[in-house]
């Protein structure tokens, strides 16, 4: 069911249009990753759902409240929904508890065992109460981040490229720890990232936004087999476009003729295929394929990559990663063949 | 389903700025419209016909050329010495440049009419406009020196390195890569310079040298909030507006200069060679002239006055009574520049800019102005008010909220707005969320705010003199007053103090200006 839901959300700055005309819906205790470029509206959307800015023209309703509609919006500090910020942004004038303890009432009974009780959910001994941000590693201070964020039980927890500060090795660690305590609790969650695959495996839902607009929402695997345009497609992963005649299900291309996920559509169209369907067989093996010649491989440990340029058609090299035990010599002919089926895109 | 209790979101672009903030910064904005608003009343008021009369006058035309001679002479002097000291100390082997540094800095820890005192009190022969010009520039010259010495530090030493390569001697390449780069920090330090000679008024009045603001408050003892005193002062800001103007428009582009220094490599010294003793007699001269004299003089009056001009009977009331105005104004100016300081860091436009701009003109404007504009506004509108400490911490307010809102400004943009956010997601009211989060943090730049704005106070002395209730003695008041009566004995001790509160304030401006240069 519908718990947030977002229709023709706008919002410029001055001229600038920012935001236009987003609509989107999200599950009950489900993860969406909005995904995009830098100064593609993702921050923005954000920022209008948290209520630290008021949006043009549009509506956003939680859970049955409307939390903005036309020019109103309900200012943030009566909306419940949790904020975890870019380098987590932690109150520095105040020690690791107080930052928890932020959104708690002064007053509240057990409020120093809820305190622990949280430390503890993001796995934080009860040794760094005490300790101020600036003492905290970078995963630390996210772990405190997502604590306090928690503390008021939001309706909504939001986060904005809350990984981005942290190291390659520990972003993966600290967003397996962020998915399951958001579990954990049940929270319905939205981050916001420039990172595809953080998008990718953080999410029930991924949205993908351009320009200020929404270009394609839904469940990852199906964003990335069936992407609505070569933006989206490249966006995701290593993508190759080619130019098509489609007939009855089956392209003609430059890889030859390989099966398609729209058997209705037929003429002119654009394929994606993901280098991961390639198959490199030597040359004259069963004729089946496109002929092409190895240009360079790069060794890098149990798998190779073989950089691949087709005899026939003048499109630019590409890269098929393939075992090093079975990998191709530079300079060798050989034949490419899909598995599976090419997307077609849109239009 | 939308209650109609949602607020409207505001039409101010970047952010909503809560009624809180929003009307205190626009009241202060309006306040400080006030002494501009006098100006405009006056020459309504009085009409075209008699403001001409008042002031097409022998009388207007002599100080006119007094005050101009005097800006004329002064400003390129003060320059010249200052461009010429923080050369040597910045990019020659000058020894001891660091001490020389420092004292290229110091005379602003003595206020000018304690400079003058030091003179006149050493010559008494030292009176009209060439003591004038001396005491002044001996004064004043550090507010040049400060801002081209920060701007040669940040001098990329490249360009000079790459005029040498296309065969430039080192005098040329001085005149045609370093000092056009010096153009501003000198512009903004003369604008600078200019306005204080413009505004002071007790320098003048020891060495015997008239200008409009001596006049004015002549005028205004002799006859009140007359409309010969008013009409002067009319001239008055219309001499200092163009300064302003022009030392805002200087100070925004060596904003903008300053941005991305990077990491340029510190430039060597030029070899002074045989040129060196000339050099040190120079900054031995410049720093003989603009601190030893005034400390010299001090301490002699204070040998000869003893123990006995030490009375804590006169000085403890002067102290308390300094203190506590000090108090008042730093308090009321630094709670005054809040709003303004979070609207122009969180929300900036030009709407924003404008009311910003309201608030830092006044501290420009001579105390006399300002004094002369809230006599006029308390006697017509708010005649309870008149000669009280509300009417006297009003006036700190538009004379030091300038520095206040520069000092708080810079704390508050050092604070993320990220922070503020987070607070308002865990349900603190905008208000709230400035007040424990974004204030908070920046308590060291408010504090900062409150000790220039209280040490202004501490040493002002033209609207003080005109605008403190009776009975009122501060530091500066009671120095005035024995010094009126030739007793330089017994006024060497408030001097003393007054030197002795301002040398912190001194220190932190010099060191501020070598740490953002990165040293």
């Amino acid at each position: 069911m519908t718990f947030l839901d977002i229709e023709g959300l706008s919002k410029s700055y001055g001229m600038v249009g920012a935001l236009s005309d987003v609509s989107l819906r999200v599950a009950r205790g489900s993860r969406t990753a909005i995904v995009g470029p830098s100064g593609s509206g993702k921050t923005t959307l954000l920022r209008l759902v948290a209520g630290f800015e008021a949006q043009d023209s549009g509506r956003i309703v939680l859970d049955g409240t409307v939390l903005a509609a036309g020019r109103d919006a309900m200012p943030a500090h009566l909306r419940n929904i949790g904020f975890v910020p870019q380098d987590g942004a932690l109150f520095p004038h105040l020690d690791v508890a107080e930052n928890v303890g932020f959104g708690l009432p002064r007053e509240m009974t057990g409020r120093a065992a809820r305190i622990d009780a949280l430390l503890d959910l993001v796995e934080l001994g009860p040794a760094l109460r005490a300790r101020r941000p600036h003492e905290l590693s970078g995963g630390q201070q996210q772990r405190v981040a997502l604590a306090r964020a928690l503390a008021r039980e939001p309706r909504l927890m939001l986060l904005d490229e809350p990984f981005s500060a942290l190291d390659t090795g520990l972003r993966a660690a600290m967003r397996k720890a962020v998915a399951g305590v958001l579990a954990k609790v049940g929270a319905t969650a939205i981050l916001v990232t420039h990172d595809q695959t953080e998008a990718l495996s953080f999410a029930d839902q991924v949205a993908v936004m351009r320009g200020g607009r929404l270009v394609q929402a839904g469940a990852p695997d199906e964003l990335y087999r069936r992407p609505a345009d070569r933006g989206v497609a490249t966006f995701l992963g290593d993508a190759i476009v080619l130019d098509a005649e489609l007939e009855a299900g089956i392209a003609r291309c430059a890889l030859g003729r390989v099966p398609v996920d729209d058997a209705a559509r037929s003429g002119k169209a654009a394929i994606v295929v993901r280098p991961e369907q390639l198959r490199i067989a030597p040359a004259g093996a069963d004729g089946s394929g496109a002929a092409a010649r190895v240009v360079g491989v790069e060794f890098s440990g149990p798998a190779s990559t073989v950089w691949l340029a087709l005899s026939d058609a003048a499109l630019p090299e590409f890269a098929v990663s393939c075992a090093s035990s079975e990998c191709p010599k530079a300079g060798r002919d050989v034949r490419v063949r899909m598995e599976g089926m090419a997307h077609v895109l849109r239009g | 389903m939308l209650s109609n209790a949602l607020p409207r979101p505001g039409r101010l672009p970047a952010l909503r700025v809560p009624a809180a903030i929003l009307v205190p910064a626009l009241a202060v904005s309006a306040f400080s419209l006030v002494p501009l608003a006098f100006v405009a009343w006056v020459g309504v008021e009085t009409g075209a016909g008699e403001v001409a009369r008042l002031l097409l006058r022998p009388r207007i035309f002599e100080l006119l050329a007094n005050t101009l001679l005097l800006l004329a002479l002064t400003i390129p002097l003060a320059a010249a010495i200052a461009v010429a000291l923080a050369w040597l100390t910045e990019r020659s082997d000058l020894p001891g440049a660091r001490l020389w540094a420092a004292l290229g800095a110091a005379p602003l820890a003595v206020p000018a009419f304690v400079h003058s005192y030091a003179w006149v009190s050493l010559l008494p022969a030292m009176h009209g406009f060439w003591a004038a010009v001396l005491v002044s520039t001996a004064a004043y010259f550090p507010f040049v020196y400060l801002p081209v010495a920060a701007a040669l530090r940040r001098l990329d030493p490249a360009m000079e390195d790459a005029a040498a390569s296309l065969g430039l001697a080192p005098g040329e390449r001085f005149l045609r890569v370093v000092l056009p780069q010096l153009r501003l920090p000198i512009a903004a330090g003369s604008l600078l310079v200019g306005l204080h000679l413009l505004a002071e008024y007790g320098l003048y009045v020891l060495v015997r040298f008239d200008t409009f603001t001596t006049a004015i408050f002549d005028q205004f003892q002799s006859a009140y909030s007359g409309p010969a005193a008013n009409a002067m002062a009319i001239v008055l800001v219309v001499l200092c507006l163009p300064l302003i103007a022009g030392e805002s428009v200087a100070r925004g582009h060596e904003r903008y200069a300053r941005v991305g220094s990077g990491a340029a490599r510190m430039a060597s010294g030029a070899r002074l060679g045989r040129a060196a003793p000339a050099a040190l007699a120079f900054a031995g001269l410049v720093a003989l002239v603009g601190v030893g004299v005034p400390l010299a003089t001090l301490l002699r009056w204070l040998a000869i006055g003893g123990t006995k001009v030490w009375q804590l009977a006169d000085i403890g009331p002067a102290v308390a009574g300094t203190a506590w105005l000090a108090f008042l104004g730093g308090a009321a100016t630094t709670l005054a520049a809040v709003p303004m300081a979070w609207i122009s860091v969180r929300s900036p436009g030009r709407l924003q800019r404008f009311l910003e701009g309201c608030q830092y003109y006044t501290g420009s404007l001579p105390g006399v102005v300002v004094a002369l504009a809230l006599v006029a506004a308390t006697v017509r509108v708010a005649m309870p008010l008149y000669q009280t400490e509300a009417t006297l911490v009003a006036a700190y307010l538009l004379l030091f909220l300038s520095r206040a809102l520069a000092s708080l400004r810079a704390s508050v943009a050092q604070v993320p707005v990220d922070l503020e956010w987070t607070a308002a997601s865990l349900g603190r009211t905008p208000v709230q969320s400035i007040a424990q989060v974004t204030l908070r943090i920046a308590a060291p730049g408010a504090a900062a705010a409150f000790a220039l704005s209280a040490l202004g106070v501490a040493n002002e002395l033209t609207a003080t003199l005109l605008l403190a209730p009776n009975g009122t003695v501060t530091l500066a008041t009671e120095f005035w007053a024995l010094t009126g009566e030739i007793d330089y004995a017994a006024a060497a001790p408030y001097a003393f103090l007054m030197v002795a509160l301002s040398v912190p304030m001194t220190a932190i401006i010099h060191f501020q200006s070598r740490r953002i240069a990165g040293r």
